[in-house]
């Protein structure tokens, strides 16, 4: 029954989008039946061959022998190709191996959640029912809490030691009071930071995480689909989220993972991290959720609450080479209040309260990738190292085991808790403290990597080659140089050439050459064919004056021949969005963005900070299409629409040393003037 | 016998409520007219109060807790009683939930014998089958470009690439920037999907080879299709998929289990459903599952 409504909700979207195509084909004049007899006449189907036989080539014949196509790359040729794919996966993701998605009620496994990514229709515990992604994902990592991973499910193995101890009994018996009893003792030593002996024991832990490296490899098909070895360190001292997931590049992975038993300081996983690193298990580790951190993921103190020095900025930036800017517990990239100048920042911030804290709204100074970013380079201009230049990515966080990215696919994400549109919509519903309603759809996204292996992969992680996407496949490039042509964009070899004399995502600028007055910076965004069109692109940059963070957002490249007014403000794309249908249409908006940008305002002795935010123009958020399910209105503390959107890794720029002007003090990184 | 699913339910039945009470030999007994608070219950309201406030409980608390545990139990007693839970949706959606749930686990299928295994294969050997590999080249028109004309374009671009000798070639050289690729080789239906949307997709695997097709639409705009060539792959012997045919045919005959199950409880009543008046069938909306 579910899974027939799920293919009629499918049929009705691919209505809806080729009914909105012939529209579009409309305004050029063409009438909507001329236009679709004239589709089936020049296709000519092959039930229609007899009609105008085509001249018939032998079946499997095999694929003519070319060349490389080098220059406009997307998923191609076999073999690596130099100038690298698009690959779009998940980062992070939790199934029945994590202890609070267990109390969730998920018991789908990293099976079910390998499968779910790579297409296949799976069975949801919580519902019975089948789910399955609109678009496949090219690989997967699972990072399920170090904390206790993958022991719920051994509490119900028949025969496993852990069923002779307290919690297993609890669990074993089957009755819900019991059960609540035991995750209650499980959760409270997690919180209280007092692990369960027999819970932890080294041989009981080593069987666990054995068995979910070896998930992952069962499902790595080198060139079809990815898996990382991977693992979440769930820090979070004072309920201030300090979470980083932590990946591995090799097919034997460490022998034990670090959690927070073993340490809350972040200087503590690093050197975990060394020590694996020298042991051949090259890895690094992505924090995420800066927004409920309590102004400590991006601070200007260490742990121990001193001052960030070079060392900790340089150990920082080797061990942490990436960020999440947008995930299910909401977006990261900026706040209102930080960024007041920014129209577009209020995009997905219910989601405000500090982990488990019954309803405690944390502090924001320090809590948003953007602002980290800025003070990034108002470090490296203070002491000469940058503690937070980070690659962008995003993920779902889903404690169900499905990476949900797509919004009129959207199922829920916490197991019993958010499982149906009805408990997802009811006011009131928790999940953990927190309303269904305030979660977004998970982020996705997208690796640029010559081919699709592990190696490939963590590789392009690494080098911040990367961006993030609230969910929709938006495929983004972003080049910066000192001597792009205007017109790069428009010609054949654009790619070919923007590697050859400039750099891509999560680079940095190369030294300024004597004549060059300002960076050029190259744009080009596709949409997701399954979502909406593009609104705009925009340029967002960081800069430090005078101690103090600054930023600025240029509109560089936007749909339907829109102008911009005196002020150069951009006038909105318009809302296609019928919200009682939870339907819209592609008659505003363009397919594809592309532009050259020269910072019209560089300053060469500023360090800066330049990332690509790319938006959709407004599509119903998952609430509106729950609602059309239910026939209610949708909620009214919610947003009905959404502008989807992506950012990229950014691309820094650092002035030669005898051009800066070194500040005596730096308020924006906590040093107060005298 | 033991393959009824009935018959299961009522032995596992016999375990929860024999488990239940021994796990409850610390709770306090209780019987239609007394409601007793023992170590068992006291205990799990005491953590459920550290778990909310990270503190145990003072005796004033415990206290206002077991006053309303015991407040609670005497509502929910008399509501019994009252009969609120009958014609609840919430109380009847969540008992049959649960009765579905058990079934799921009760029904045990026995391996398939050979004989069921070839039938199911003859069956659906179609599902087995690799998928045809597709090798296409296509030419990018871009609506948001060219607007009014481009259809007009398109067909002027189509007749150019007719008169080129490669077509592969004509593909790289003519249409509009896109940043896909202009030539895939042996695709999949499922990857072209990936990269140009399910429409297209299915579109391309329709059409025939060695002649350019369009406008084919995607979810980007016009594009022009050349299909190369297509590799189709030979049927699956049984012992090649043995492993997902298996788990494919236990799936399906637990399906028809819980379908008879279902049927068998079914049977027990008579249902009588009085047709809707004209008028009265809602226009909005349906309920979701």
């Amino acid at each position: 029954m579910v899974v027939a409504d799920l293919v009629h909700a499918h049929s009705d979207r691919r209505k809806m989008k080729t009914h909105m195509k012939i529209r579009r084909m409309r305004m050029y004049g063409v009438s909507a039946l001329v236009c679709l007899a004239l589709v089936m006449a020049c296709t000519g189907a092959k039930d229609e061959a007899g009609k105008t036989p085509p001249p018939a080539p032998e079946r499997a014949k095999p694929a003519p022998a070319m060349p490389s196509p080098i220059g406009e790359p997307g998923h191609g040729a076999p073999g690596p190709n130099p100038l690298n794919n698009v690959y779009f996966g998940e980062q992070h993701l939790h199934t029945v191996n994590s202890p609070d998605a267990f109390a969730f009620g998920t018991r789908n496994t990293p099976d079910d959640a390998y499968r779910f990514c790579k297409g296949e229709a799976v069975k949801k515990n919580t519902t019975g029912e089948m789910v399955q992604k609109g678009t496949p994902y090219d690989w997967c990592a699972i990072t399920d809490h170090a904390e206790y991973l993958g022991i719920m499910p051994m509490l119900l193995e028949k025969d496993n030691p852990l069923q002779d101890t307290e919690v297993g009994k609890l669990v074993a018996s089957g009755d819900p009071k019991k059960g609540e009893q035991a995750f209650q003792l499980i959760i409270s030593s997690a919180t209280n930071m007092e692990p369960i002996p027999y819970m932890v024991d080294p041989k009981v832990a080593s069987t666990a995480w054995e068995r979910q490296k070896a998930a992952a490899n069962k499902h790595y098909e080198p060139g079809e689909f990815t898996t990382l070895i991977a693992f979440e360190w769930s820090s979070q001292p004072g309920s201030a989220n300090l979470h980083h997931n932590v990946f591995f590049r090799d097919d034997a992975g460490p022998d034990r993972v670090f959690s927070s038993f073993d340490s809350v300081k972040r200087e503590d996983l690093w050197t975990y991290q060394e020590a694996q690193r020298a042991a051949g298990h090259e890895n690094f580790s992505i924090p995420h959720n800066g927004n409920v951190s309590d102004s400590r993921m991006y601070a200007p103190t260490t742990s121990d609450g001193r001052p960030i020095d070079k060392r900790w900025a340089q150990r920082s930036t080797r061990n942490s080479v990436a960020t999440e800017i947008v995930q299910t517990k909401g977006a990261s990239e900026t706040h209102p209040t930080l960024s007041p100048n920014d129209e577009f920042a209020d995009f997905e911030m219910g989601f405000k309260h500090l982990l488990g804290s019954g309803g405690v709204v944390g502090k924001i100074d320090n809590s948003y990738v953007r602002r980290a970013l800025i003070n990034g380079v108002g470090f490296e201009e203070k002491i000469g190292a940058n503690p937070y230049k980070f690659g962008i990515v995003a993920g779902a966080d889903s404690h169900d085991g499905f990476s949900d990215n797509e919004e009129f696919n959207y199922t829920g994400v916490h197991g019993n808790t958010d499982k149906t549109p009805e408990i997802r919509l009811r006011s009131g519903t928790t999940v953990a403290g927190e309303a269904p309603k305030d979660f977004g759809t998970p982020g996705a996204t997208g690796v640029w990597a010559p081919e699709n292996t592990r190696e490939a992969i963590f590789d392009a992680i690494k080098r911040k080659e990367t961006f993030g996407t609230s969910g929709p496949l938006i495929r983004l490039r972003f080049f910066g140089s000192w001597g792009y042509p205007d017109d790069l964009v428009t010609g054949p070899d654009f790619v070919k050439t923007a590697y050859a004399n400039g750099v891509p995502m999560g680079s940095d600028l190369p030294a300024k050459p004597d004549e060059a007055k300002a960076p050029k910076f190259a744009v080009w965004a596709l949409k997701d064919p399954k979502s909406g069109n593009l609104d705009r692109v925009q340029i967002v940059k960081g800069w430090y004056q005078a101690g103090q963070p600054r930023e600025t957002i240029y509109d560089v490249a936007w749909s339907d021949d829109r102008e911009q007014d005196e002020s150069g403000k951009l006038p909105p794309v318009g809302n296609t969005v019928n919200i009682e249908e939870a339907s819209y249409t592609n008659d505003i908006g363009d397919s594809q963005l592309a532009a050259v940008w020269t910072d019209p305002d560089f300053d060469p002795s500023q360090h800066a900070v330049y990332y690509v935010r790319v938006l959709e123009i407004p599509t119903p958020r998952w609430s509106t299409y729950d609602a059309k399910a239910l026939g209610i209105d949708p909620l009214p503390d919610v947003p009905a629409t959404i502008q989807e959107r992506a950012w990229s890794s950014p691309i820094w720029y650092t002035p030669a040393p005898e051009l800066v002007e070194k500040q005596d003090f730096y308020p924006g990184l906590g040093q107060a003037l005298p | 016998m033991l393959k009824e699913p009935l018959f299961h339910f009522l032995v596992l039945g016999l375990l929860i409520s024999g488990g239940y009470a021994w796990l409850h030999i610390d709770d306090a007994p209780d019987d239609a007219r007394t409601i007793s608070v023992g170590a068992g219950e006291i205990g799990w309201l005491r953590t459920s109060f550290e778990k909310r406030w990270k503190r145990p409980p003072t005796e004033a608390e415990l206290d206002g807790l077991v006053k309303e545990y015991v407040r609670e139990t005497v509502l929910y007693r008399e509501a019994l009683a009252m009969g609120l839970d009958q014609d609840d949706t919430i109380v009847r959606r969540r008992l049959s939930q649960k009765l579905e749930f058990l079934m799921q686990d009760l029904v045990e299928v026995s391996p398939p014998t050979e004989a069921e295994l070839e039938a199911y294969f003859e069956a659906h050997q179609e599902d087995y089958r690799e998928p045809d590999r597709i090798t296409f080249s296509h030419v990018f028109v871009d609506p948001d470009k060219r607007g009014d004309s481009t259809l007009d374009d398109a067909a002027r671009i189509r007749s150019a690439l007719e008169s080129l000798e490669d077509p592969a070639d004509g593909a790289r050289k003519l249409g509009d920037p896109f940043m896909l690729q202009s030539y895939y080789p042996e695709r999949t239906q499922t990857e072209v999907s990936k990269l140009f949307g399910g429409e297209f997709a299915e579109r391309v695997s329709e059409l025939s080879e060695g002649v350019w097709h369009g406008p084919v639409l995607s979810g980007y705009g016009v594009h022009l299709v050349y299909v190369h060539g297509v590799r189709t792959f030979p049927r699956p012997t049984m012992p090649e998929v043995r492993d997902r045919l298996v788990e494919d045919w236990t799936a399906a005959r637990r399906a028809e289990l819980n379908a008879e199950y279902y049927e068998r409880l079914l049977d027990k009543y008579d249902i009588v459903i009085e047709a809707p008046a004209a008028g009265e069938v809602a226009a909005r909306g349906k309920p979701s599952p």
